[in-house]
């Protein structure tokens, strides 16, 4: 491999003949396509339909290189021979140790450390929108959760637990070499990346500096080989359906029964119980009952309502190939997929284009661009504990309600009844008025809109010069620009515009749009030299600068008094005057941070047997304050490949046996872009605007840091049958940003200001394995898995020992995001009352003297992975994989309604037919009369295993394609995602990205099918 | 070609290298970076206005009427201000913090403007003017605090609250009740000294400063201050009562700015500001938090123009309070009347009844009832208990959910007891006088972040 380094040599060359033919290890049956070069030229040649080559080579040249995208490149020495029959393999067996390639594209300069790969293989073709929420349970390291199942919306990524309070963890996103955005991944389409690298120790994120401390995501993109131009045309459609629920709720008669129970509601207003119906006679009491009767007979099922199947399609078509000096991958795909709740989807059309271009021997271009143009609609309250968010509006409505009156319009409003005293139809106030929970919320998607427009652009162009024989200098520009528009509609004729009960305040529907902009560029420049010396040492420097600016603009308005005529325009506001009320509301705002940053990286390798590397880094950013505007970060790493030493020679079983140790700093500078200044605003007295303190700004305040160590063996044993990874690691984050509380005689707004105190770690093992138990020409069968284990702890806090966040409490000695809620003691069953432990754990029913405690675990799984199996056999493929999470719990914040009297007005939990009615009763529901509070009852183990893909796929057999001419392969499949949940978790989806639950949008499960074309 | 190429280049990569730091120094475009926010007389003057408008007294005003005997809840009530109403007072209840946070921060933005006006020509008027409204506003604020937080200036061992006479972030131990009342009337003192004559009833003036020195001379217990300055604000400054025909103009902010008609000092309202009608309703639906008690409505005589006014009834027949229903900006939205003349009258009636002056004390209060009430009986003046018990009465009858009610208990020593009627819906039925929840706990957050701070009696 050190060929490569050679200066070309200037000989006379003579020419032989080779030629051979490539086939599919795993099946054996011939590769078209696949890209034959002579190493270190420009001369090759790409196999034909048969999988057969021939070529014309220099006598001199020595290796054959075979690759082709998803495959194990090979390397075939020529010496001597001229037929090459070559069987090419997944990557997934690939010996090769992964060198990521920061600031150093053709490797001369890699970082190693502890670093996995997940490949295009594993991306492609999976129904969600987004890519971050595809690499869940596929590599160990990553716990991502999903937290709502809205078409297009992201995750929550973290990599070896969080390692932040208050600065944020997210990972930092890198696309071919360029920064982008957490968040908008919906404009992003997944079949374009070539494979998705997580970095997680410090050898390999320590390089990107004062953002790494999270870990870093690289993501590589699809490019061309040359040869023939392939094209493919993927389609793809499903159907997203509702899972399974794990709870039930009361039926009419039995929410009736309740009402009347709980003396709330229609069912008591309409009991002869009553003591207001005590005087009414006995034909009123009659109507009364049929009215009961009536309601009882009503069974609305509001998740029929509400849910609906969702289609899903794509269609894709992609082109790649070009000569020597130029080539290219080029696609475009229109992706729709419509959600589980009606009023949410996501349709976004995409485009790529990657080129490269070699100007001369020494200089090459590259770009690689990416467009796309997304939009969505969303539904009301999304995840919140709202009536109008249907996914409380279905569990909260009464099944009583129907959703048409009986003329077959919508219905809405109020359930109304003639009250008891006066039966004046035409008098409003006469009637028993009830919200319709289900129809007011149905209204919402009837009669209000709330949709975006998302269009993001992100280009990087490169330029590489060879200066002198392994010396690179290289350049390169990046941005990342995304503008989203947002638009909220409110119809004059909404229940909510209608139902204003101030007549000052209807303001006649509303249409609100609102525009931001975040563009982030930028620019790179490193110089790159690697120089072998005797043959035994390899030395490695690189050097770099990086300029990064990011800048986000918002604007917007909301115009008031709709014409209903002119529906969902923003022609139909009208415009304001000091009477009607009508005035818009506009606003906007601007805001910009900038990174400079040096950075430098040494690599030493001895006998391709130990390798040292380190790197080091200043970063200075406009965030920070001026006092600490600089950060250093440094890490090291060593590696020392055990298969290679000379008493390893006759351990045949093990192919490959590394040992990794890296220690490291990285930084985390999740602060508010001007948060360190002292600034004014603008406020307003009378009407008329002044200047008054806005922000106190700390010129202190400075970068967390993240002190990470690693230690880590990668292995290939068995002829490469069993490969994997184990690591385990110690991150401890010092310098943590703490919220500081302050005496309000200080006048800093917020009372608080951010420090750098406290630390927290993460410390774990995480272990991957892949393992080939059948491996032959026409059956293949493999297994993998993964687990990660994460042990995070707050180990000190500064100006406190804890402080409490609702119903978490953060404290040293604990994970982040402990419960801390009192403890349940059950229902006393002499009394009814509700009982908790008190400090000295005796049993109290007064809240009030209830011990708050922290025993009930965390909402961050300590324990992420997944697991799967493939199977081959000839043209067929089938594979399963598996995802979980284990030692985790969440708060039930719906039980929290469903399972509380005093919310009788909304239908319940049939849990609560079990309430405590008289002294004896072993329940866990407490009577009436006594306020629910909020325990440990509430929470949930959420831990859960969950059938996340099943996919058979077909490839139709070569023979068969070879007299249609022009196809080369046919490929169809069927899959289902997120099939099965086994879960003790009660409610729809256990997966969530926070601690509570509050009726987030679940998860759906999609079956489809597709085709893969390639011509 | 190349050649060209190849060297732009290497500049560019050599350029890139040198890139200097300064561009790190970044400033915001939506705010004002602290070097550029005062360069002129002018922008001193807008920081003015900033420090009024951070001055937001309505939190007191909402405590003082619900823990009062003035409200009775409503059976729309979703939790508003319940804990204060049942006299549920802990440190964590946020008003407490609210009202403290609030105050002390327009004090630290009164502070900042001080320094920053002292930067400029301190001879210039608009300088002074400037500086004058800032220590009448952390007179103000430092005043309210006391009120709220402390016992009564005669009571033994009673503490103060930090005095803040600086912008600067620190842990202030509570100074005594002596010097804060010291300072403020320092402060006020200076004030005046400062301020020119022109009036304007929504920003400090000469005539709030005297009308203020008035009150606090009251809450001191200096009956001989009280009295003067009462008298040059009743006497000089060109004040004078709504008549009976104008009461309602007072609630419907109706009185240009510079009519020296009854309001003293009040805080603007406009669209969008905080809506001090919310102590009692929501803004948004009309729900009704708080009616007013039947106690309260007791006290008024039926031709007493002030019930019709302060009360009124709903579409659904529920009883309201209509003093702060709104002027017409929005629901709910009212300036925010700090300081009345009417006030200035009961201040000096008290005065002099406290001296046993009992004639003057009740011309004062009838010269205030004749102004309220058509056909007024004349304030007794035979003995001192009498006369005070009525003042008491009219305080209350005058200066209803104005912030006083609750807070003159606690300075007359009296106690609360809710009639029947009023606590239907109530657990809170009396208060007895002297009860530790008349001074009102140092809110949690303060007790947490300043070590120095020493909690009330009765509140752990």
């Amino acid at each position: 491999m050190f060929l490569a380094f050679v200066p070309g040599l200037m000989l006379m060359a003579q020419s032989k003949s080779i030629s051979g033919v490539v086939t599919e290890a795993a099946n054996g049956l011939t590769m078209p396509g696949v890209t034959v070069m002579v190493k270190g030229t420009t001369n090759g040649t790409v196999t034909n339909i048969d999988g057969q080559f021939s070529l014309q080579v220099d006598e001199a040249d020595e290796t054959l290189v075979f690759s082709f995208v998803g495959m194990a490149t090979q390397e075939i020495p020529m010496v001597g021979k001229t037929v090459f029959n070559v069987a090419m393999a997944d990557d997934a067996v690939a010996v090769e140790e992964v060198v990521v390639t920061a600031y150093g594209s053709k490797g001369k300069v890699g970082l190693k450390g502890a670093i996995t790969t997940v490949s295009a293989k594993e991306l492609e073709q999976v129904p969600v929108a987004t890519f971050d929420q595809m690499l869940q349970g596929k590599t160990t390291g990553l716990a991502i959760s999903s937290g709502s199942g809205q078409p297009g919306a992201s995750a929550k990524v973290r990599i070896r637990g969080t390692s932040s309070i208050t600065g944020g963890s997210a990972p930092l996103y890198i696309m071919d070499g360029t920064p982008i955005s957490a968040g908008d991944f919906a404009n992003l389409n997944a079949n374009d990346f070539e494979n998705v690298v997580v970095l997680k120790d410090a050898a390999a994120t320590s390089i990107y500096g004062s953002r790494a401390s999270n870990g870093v995501i690289l993501i590589t993109t699809k490019r061309g080989q040359a040869g023939d131009t392939r094209i493919n045309y993927r389609y793809q459609a499903g159907v997203s359906v509702k899972t399974q629920d794990n709870f039930e709720l009361m039926n009419s008669s039995e929410k009736l029964w309740f009402e009347e129970y709980a003396k709330k509601g229609v069912g008591w207003d309409l009991s002869p119980l009553n003591p207001v119906n005590a005087g009414l006679s006995s034909a009123l009491l009659g109507q009364h009952e049929t009215e009961l009767n009536r309601l009882r007979g009503i069974n609305t099922n509001w998740q029929d309502a509400f849910v609906r199947n969702g289609q899903t399609q794509s269609h894709e078509i992609n082109l790649s190939g070009g000569n020597e000096k130029t080539k290219f991958y080029m696609a475009y795909q229109n992706y729709t997929q419509e959600g589980l709740a009606q009023r949410s989807d996501l349709m976004r059309h995409t485009g790529r284009l990657n080129l490269d271009h070699e100007v001369s021997k020494k200089i090459r271009v590259g770009v690689s661009t990416t467009f796309s143009y997304a939009s969505n609609s969303t539904i009301e309250s999304e995840g919140g504990i709202a009536l109008a968010n249907p996914f409380a509006a279905m569990y909260l409505a009464n099944t009583y309600e129907e959703l048409y009156k009986p003329d077959g319009s919508y219905n809405r409003g109020f359930y109304k009844f003639p009250s008891n005293d006066e039966r004046n139809f035409a008098n409003e106030n006469d009637y028993q008025s009830f919200a319709l929970t289900g129809p007011n919320a149905y209204d919402r998607i009837l009669n209000m809109s709330s949709t975006g427009e998302n269009t993001k652009f992100v280009g990087v162009f490169n330029a590489e010069w060879d200066i002198l024989p392994g010396l690179t200098a290289k350049t390169q520009y990046g941005i990342d620009y995304r503008q989203g528009q947002g638009e909220r509609y409110v119809s004059p004729d909404a229940f909510e515009s209608e139902n204003a009960s101030d007549e000052a305040s209807n303001r006649e529907g509303y249409i609100s749009e609102s525009t931001s902009r975040r563009i982030e560029t930028t620019f790179t420049n490193t110089l790159d030299y690697k120089k072998l010396i005797a043959d035994k040492h390899i030395l490695g420097v690189l050097v770099g600068s990086e300029y990064t600016d990011r800048y986000n603009q918002s604007f917007g308005f909301t115009g008031y008094g709709l014409n209903s005529k002119l529906p969902e325009s923003m022609a139909s506001i009208t415009p304001g005057t000091s009477t009607n009320n009508f005035i818009p509301g506009v606003g906007g705002g601007e805001s910009q941070r900038r990174l400079f940053s040096l950075f430098a990286i040494l690599n030493y390798t001895l006998n391709d047997k130990y390798s040292f590397s380190g790197s080091i880094r200043r970063d200075g950013s406009s965030a920070f304050g001026e006092n600490n505007q600089f950060a250093m970060l440094y890490s090291g790493g060593f590696i020392w490949d055990i298969s290679r030493e000379g008493f390893m020679e006759g351990v045949h079983w093990v192919n490959n046996l590394k040992l990794r140790a890296s220690y490291g700093t990285t930084g985390n500078q999740g602060v508010g872009d001007f948060e360190s200044l002292t600034v004014w605003g603008t406020p307003s007295y009378n009407g008329t605007p002044g200047i008054g303190l806005a922000g106190s700004g700390d010129p202190d305040i400075k970068w967390e840091i993240g002190h990470k160590a690693n230690l880590g063996i990668d292995y290939n044993l068995f002829n490469n049958r069993l490969n994997g990874s184990v690591d385990v690691y110690n991150n401890i984050t010092s310098d943590l940003f703490l919220v500081q509380s302050l005496s309000s005689t200080a006048g800093v707004p917020g009372d608080a200001k951010r420090v750098n105190a406290g630390e927290m770690r993460n410390r774990g093992v995480e272990l991957l394995v892949n393992y080939d138990i059948i491996r032959n020409r026409n059956f293949t069968w493999s297994v993998n898995g993964n687990i990660s284990y994460n042990d995070n702890e707050i180990l000190d806090l500064g100006q406190v020992d804890e402080f409490e966040s609702g119903t978490s409490i953060v404290r040293e000695g604990l994970p982040l995001n402990s419960h801390y809620i009192p403890e349940w003691a059950g229902v006393n069953p002499a009394t009814g009352d509700p009982m908790y432990y008190a400090e000295d754990g005796s049993v109290t029913s007064d809240f009030n003297k209830a011990a708050w405690v922290a025993k009930f675990g965390t909402s961050e799984a300590p324990i992420n992975g997944g697991f799967g199996s493939a199977l081959k056999y000839k043209g067929f493929d089938l594979s399963a994989s598996f995802t979980y999470a284990y030692g985790y719990s969440r708060l039930n914040n719906e039980s929290f309604f469903q399972e509380n009297h005093n919310f009788a007005q909304y239908n319940m939990s049939r849990k609560m037919l079990d309430i405590w009615q008289k002294p004896g009763d072993i329940t866990e529901i407490q009577r009436l009369g006594t306020e629910r509070q909020i325990t440990s009852k509430d929470i949930e183990d959420s831990s859960f295993l969950r059938l996340r893909n099943v996919q058979l796929a077909y490839r139709v057999p070569t023979e068969l394609l070879k007299h249609s001419g022009f196809i080369q392969s046919i490929r169809v499949y069927g899959q289902a995602q997120n099939l099965l949940t086994w879960t003790s978790w009660s409610g729809f989806d256990p997966e969530d990205s926070n601690n509570i639950a509050t009726y987030e949008y679940p998860a759906a499960r999609t079956y489809s099918i597709g085709v893969d074309v390639a011509f | 070609m190349k050649r060209i190429f190849k060297y732009t280049w290497l500049v560019l990569v050599v350029a890139s290298f040198m890139a200097c730091d300064s561009k790190l120094n970044l400033n915001p475009k939506d705010s004002i970076i602290d070097e550029d926010a005062f360069q002129s007389i002018e922008d001193v003057q807008d920081g003015m206005i900033g420090v009024y408008a951070s001055l937001n007294a309505h939190t007191v005003v909402a405590i003082s009427s619900r823990a009062s005997d003035d409200l009775r809840l409503s059976a729309q009530n979703r939790g508003q201000g319940i804990a204060i109403h049942n006299w549920e007072f802990t440190a964590s209840v946020g008003e407490f913090y609210s009202m403290w946070r609030d105050m002390y921060h327009t004090i630290d933005r009164a502070n900042r403007m001080l320094e920053v006006a002292a930067k400029f020509d301190v001879e210039d008027q608009r300088i002074k003017q400037v500086m004058g409204e800032c220590y009448f506003i952390r007179a103000y604020c430092h005043f309210e605090l006391m009120r709220a937080y402390t016992m009564n200036f005669d009571a033994a061992d009673a503490m103060g609250v930090p005095f803040m006479a600086n912008s600067v972030i620190s842990n202030p131990v509570r100074d005594s009740q002596t010097e804060v009342y010291t300072n403020v009337k320092a402060d006020l003192q200076e004030a005046i000294a400062l301020m020119n004559d022109e009036f304007t009833s929504n920003i400090a003036t000469e005539i709030a400063a005297n009308a203020l020195m008035a009150r606090v001379a009251l809450y001191e217990r200096n009956y001989d201050d009280a009295i003067a300055y009462a008298s040059t604000v009743i006497d000089q400054s060109g004040m004078r009562l709504a008549n009976i025909d104008e009461v309602e103009k007072i609630w419907d902010d109706a009185f240009a700015l510079n009519e020296k008609a009854e309001v003293i000092f009040k805080l603007s309202r406009v669209e969008g500001s905080p809506a001090l009608g919310n102590i009692f309703s929501d803004a948004s639906n009309g729900e009704l938090y708080f009616s007013p008690s039947n106690d309260l409505q007791n006290q008024y005589t039926a031709d007493d123009v002030r019930a019709d006014v302060y009360f009124g009834v709903n579409s659904q027949s529920n009883e309201t309070v209509n003093k702060h229903d709104g002027k017409g900006v929005g629901p709910n939205i009212v300036d925010l009347k700090a300081l009345r003349l009417s006030e200035v009258f009961l201040i000096r009636a008290e005065a002099y009844i406290m001296k046993n002056m009992l004639t003057e004390g009740a011309e004062d209060l009838n010269n205030l009832r004749s102004t309220r009430i058509s056909m007024p009986t004349a304030a007794p003046d035979s003995d001192q208990a009498t006369a005070l018990a009525f003042l008491q009465e009219e305080r209350r009858r005058e200066l209803a959910y104005e912030g006083h009610r609750y807070i003159d208990l606690k300075r007359w020593g009296l106690g609360i007891k809710r009639l029947p009627e009023d606590t239907e819906l109530a657990s809170g039925i009396e208060l007895e006088a002297g009860d530790f929840r008349f001074v009102f706990p140092i809110p949690q957050n303060e007790m947490f972040a300043n070590d120095n701070m020493e909690q009330n009696k009765g509140y752990n």
